[in-house]
């Protein structure tokens, strides 16, 4: 093939030759084997580099495609890792509430089963009060004291805690404390009980004190952070002599190992 | 944000950004219609490759115009390639998606077919490839100018830096190079 019969067989392929030169070619390609061996020839080494071109393409395409395969390969593993991570948090959560409420549960059944209701001992002070005078010396109570304690039995707290905080008398203090104590404590108030009950003054009667330690440990007892202080409490209680519940503390403890 | 005329001339030209971007945007919507019928994800990215090659294979055609979005083009051919299949491996078709198809074909989609009559020749042209891999990569550019881009004498010159006359003596002297491998 001379450079003059490529330029006359490129410009057939790309339709650019006069009507005249087409029909000429066209002759020889019907008639002349030479020009159709030349023809053939040249459509088959144009198919062969428009083949090479293709294949390059393909090569792009499939490289994309493995490409974004990967990819999405690399996203499915994520997210099953990501489902599997939330799925083993979720379930360690579960099982951390379960179990916090069980805890809860189990120190309500205790509280219910073993705390002694404070009532007994209010009813106590105010029979002494009203009919015996304070502290069983014919002292007169003070009409706050008495008031404050009989707002507590009627379940009217707001005034128990305003009367009870009036009391001045010093001798009556203790006993004013710890109720306010135990107003706060039913009205809900758990750090203001606490704060009340933990400081009962110096030179208040043992019986008040060690109530006043047998009622914050109820209160710690409701809440899993304090629960420990509780049961440090409780083993105090377990070991006095002279608490009137010793024998219940110990009991407990017993229980709750 | 890539516009999508930036992705078809990417894809024109053969740019690697521009095919991740079909993939990454079109893959799904385009074999939505595969693989709610009976499409394997193995179908899928095979269908869809075809699909795409036959995209740039048009977007490379001087007298093509996309008329609609890349993922409606690929998502019809893959339709189509994918019913012609079913067809072909004797699975029902109803009928409406038959019409579909006749449409399709008629509107010179079946790039399949085309392939098929192609494969008479695969041997010779496969011949041909080989060959062309041992040419100068200079020559490979400029032959697939020519007989791949289907660009004209004046475009390959300023392409490639040459003066008018030259691109045809290289033509002649790149040609002569590739038959002189070949033994033609």
């Amino acid at each position: 093939m001379t450079e003059q019969e490529l330029d006359i067989l490129h410009a057939y392929s790309r339709q650019t030759l006069s009507e005249s030169e087409r029909a000429e070619l066209e002759s020889k390609l019907n008639t002349d084997p030479h020009w159709q061996k030349l023809w053939s020839d040249f459509q088959l080494l144009s198919k062969g580099i428009e083949a090479s071109g293709d294949a390059q393409i393909r090569e792009l395409i499939q490289a994309a495609g493995a490409d974004f395969q990967l990819q999405q390969q690399q996203k499915k593993r994520r997210l099953w890792r990501n489902l599997g991570i939330a799925a083993g948090l979720g379930l360690l959560l579960l099982i951390a509430i379960l179990w916090l409420q069980q805890q809860r549960q189990k120190f309500q059944n205790l509280e219910r089963s073993q705390h002694q209701n404070p009532q007994a001992l209010l009813n106590q002070q105010l029979d002494d009060l009203e009919t015996r005078g304070f502290g069983n010396r014919g002292e007169q109570a003070s009409p706050a004291l008495l008031k404050g304690l009989q707002a507590i039995e009627q379940q009217n707290l707001s005034l128990a805690i305003q009367q009870l905080a009036q009391v001045k008398t010093k001798s009556q203090q203790p006993i004013a404390q710890f109720f306010l104590g135990l107003a706060y404590a039913q009205s809900g108030d758990r750090s203001k009980a606490i704060q009340y009950w933990q400081n009962m003054p110096k030179d208040s009667p043992e019986a008040l004190k060690k109530a006043a330690r047998y009622e914050v440990s109820w209160l710690y007892a409701q809440h899993i952070w304090t629960r420990q202080r509780a049961k440090a409490i409780w083993a105090e209680i377990a070991r006095d002599p002279r608490d009137p519940h010793q024998k219940d503390m110990q009991k407990l403890l017993e229980q709750l190992r | 944000m890539q516009k999508e005329s930036d992705i078809i001339v990417g894809l024109k030209n053969g740019e690697r950004f521009a095919f991740d971007w079909v993939y990454r945007h079109c893959f799904a919507k385009a074999t939505s219609y595969l693989r709610q019928h009976r499409g394997s994800a193995q179908d899928a990215e095979d269908f869809f490759q075809e699909a795409l090659f036959v995209l740039v294979k048009k977007l490379r055609d001087p007298e093509f115009e996309l008329t609609a979005s890349c993922s409606t083009f690929l998502y019809t051919v893959v339709r189509n390639l994918w019913l012609y299949h079913q067809r072909k491996a004797g699975r029902v078709i109803s009928t409406q998606e038959d019409q579909f198809l006749y449409l399709a074909e008629s509107a010179g989609m079946a790039y399949w077919q085309l392939g098929e009559e192609k494969a008479e020749q695969a041997e010779q042209i496969e011949q041909v490839k080989s060959a062309f891999s041992g040419l100068s990569s200079e020559c490979h550019q400029f032959l697939l100018l020519n007989y791949f881009e289907y660009k004209d004498d004046a475009e390959i010159a300023d392409t490639m830096n040459y003066s008018l006359e030259f691109v045809k003596v290289k033509r002649f002297r790149c040609l002569k190079k590739l038959k002189e491998i070949l033994g033609l």
